[in-house]
């Protein structure tokens, strides 16, 4: 057990002494993931909107393909991104592989469907009068659907949360698109894995401490948003 | 200056001026039915100072022996709605199929029917939230297709049994639907102020919507739709949670609109007193079929 306690206290130490590579990775961390985190937010909240307002045939089997893409494993999305970016793939002339824009794509691809069907469901769970009433009142299509984001506010917010923390606490497309190139593509999970496989207990620690702290400031941020929208 | 209108007035002789002034009076009919024709949701108060001169005019061609029916620039009224074979469903089962209905602008409508005869679903329809299955709607002459589904929209309120109120003020609430429509803060408070004096709450702008009692969301949602000045008015059992004063007040509210701004209301209500009192004529649904089509007095019986 002593050796837990050690890794914490030197955890703090770390943190508190403003220590440069624990900051970069903190850094490039948070970056890649407020990054995948909006354009899945872009791409992925309108068309859910979009589906959950909508009739139309198939939406059956898109719901089902969606639900199925939420669970996919982070490795099967890094090979298949790493077989896009790679020097032979779709987009190797864009030198993505093992950069942080590499990383964002990655994870960009791996929560879209966990945006968009979240989404879906919080529109879904809306009051059914909403929509009635925005268009009684005279609404446009776009005009409805921004209102009944309003409406399901707290819902979308905490789809793009929960998001965020399977972004921030993805290591597998990390790793194998960014390659965890000290000082370049290391984040906080690809930095927590390598330095416990060295031995670096205490490192790992702080790492593990700093994203603790990320989520809970999330989450915080997330609690005052809901006490705000409570009405 | 007087001398010289005298001398004026002299040079034309007596039948000149008289099919002068009848030019001149049919002139002011022939605008105002193009201003009607050109926008016949609007009140004829509001179609300008031809309205004022039309009694008189009308009265001095029939005067002049002028027969109105035999002039070909003269528009029909339009109905505010004519409805033929309007059928609506839910995805096999047909809810509401209507041979054919006409209301006439400035009409006060009863639907009356048991639960389930599809009221709320006509009201639906004819608000254009929802489009028919099959049939056609005609709204002031005009035949509804999807391109003009959101201009009638918006000149039609829809008052349901128990409106949703959203997230907000009060007055947010009441603004919504100018905020749409792209009218300018400044006056957007300015109107929604008078609509909430209008349903009785004055004063009660910053309340938080979600806080109020039944009645007050009622009126609310009331006022919410009044700011908007629509032409027709759809009021889905609007007393139902309210209490004798509140069904009062939202009745005289109704009443003054019709009669004052000839606003068209169709309102569905189980209340025989409502029906008595409000409605010209009453429609009596029966499993989702037009089972009657009577004036109030009739009709009494059934509503009950």
């Amino acid at each position: 057990m002593d050796f837990l306690l050690e890794g914490i206290v030197a955890a703090f130490r770390l943190i508190v002494g403003l220590d440069q590579e624990v900051y970069a990775i903190v850094f490039l961390s948070v970056r890649v993931s407020v990054l995948a985190t909006v354009y899945a937010s872009l791409l992925g909240i309108p068309p859910g909107v979009w589906v959950a307002l909508h009739q139309f045939r198939g939406k059956g089997a898109l719901l089902l393909c969606l639900n199925t893409l939420m669970a996919l494993p982070t490795v099967v999305v890094g090979v298949f991104m790493y077989g896009l970016i790679s020097r032979r793939g779709v987009f190797g002339e864009l030198d993505l592989l093992f950069a942080p824009g590499g990383i964002v794509l990655g994870l960009t691809a791996l929560i879209v469907p966990l945006v968009m069907n979240l989404t879906i469901a919080a529109i879904h769970a809306t009051d059914p009068r909403l929509v009635t009433t925005c268009r009684a009142l005279g609404a446009t299509g776009f005009q409805t659907s921004w209102k009944v984001v309003q409406e399901a506010g707290f819902a979308v917010i905490a789809a793009v949360v929960v998001a965020f923390g399977r972004v921030i606490s993805e290591v597998g497309i990390a790793m194998m698109l960014g390659g965890n190139i000290r000082g370049y593509t290391r984040t906080i999970t690809t930095a927590i894995a390598l330095e416990t496989s060295k031995g670096e207990f205490a490192l790992g620690m702080a790492l593990g401490i700093i994203l603790l702290l990320v989520s809970a400031g999330v989450n915080a941020a997330l609690f005052l948003l809901q006490r705000r929208q409570r009405w | 200056m007087v001398n010289r209108r005298m001398k004026h007035h002299k040079r034309k002789s007596s039948p000149q001026r008289h099919r002068g002034r009848r030019e001149e009076q049919e002139n002011n009919v022939k605008k105002l039915c193009f201003s009607i024709a050109s926008s016949p949701h609007r009140p004829v108060a509001k179609h300008g100072r031809f309205a004022d001169s039309f009694s008189y005019s009308l009265c001095s061609l029939r005067l002049c022996g002028e027969s109105f029916q035999t002039r070909k620039w003269l528009p029909t009224m339009n109905n505010a709605y004519n409805l033929d074979d309007v059928a609506f469903s839910y995805g096999t089962s047909q809810v509401l199929f209507l041979e054919r209905i006409e209301i006439r602008p400035g009409e006060m409508v009863a639907v009356v029917g048991p639960n389930g005869s599809g009221k709320t679903t006509l009201l639906h329809l004819l608000a254009f939230v929802e489009p028919p299955s099959s049939g056609s709607i005609r709204f002031f002459g005009e035949e509804c297709s999807a391109a003009k589904r959101l201009g009638f929209r918006r000149r039609v309120g829809l008052l349901t049994q128990n409106p949703y109120l959203f997230r907000g003020t009060v007055m947010d609430n009441v603004q919504w639907g100018l905020k749409i429509r792209g009218v300018t803060a400044a006056r957007r408070h300015e109107l929604a102020l008078e609509a909430l004096r209008s349903v009785g709450l004055a004063g009660f702008e910053a309340r938080r919507a979600r806080e109020l009692s039944g009645g007050e969301s009622q009126r609310t949602a009331l006022a919410r739709i009044l700011v908007l000045e629509p032409e027709v008015l759809l009021l889905d059992e609007p007393g139902n949670h309210l209490d004798r004063e509140s069904v009062q007040l939202t009745e005289r509210i109704v009443a003054n609109l019709n009669r004052k701004k000839g606003t068209t209301v169709i309102f569905v209500s189980h209340r025989a007193s409502d029906v008595d009192s409000l409605a010209q004529r009453v429609l009596h649904l029966h499993q989702g079929r037009l089972d009657g089509n009577h004036a109030p007095a009739r009709l009494v019986p059934l509503a009950r």
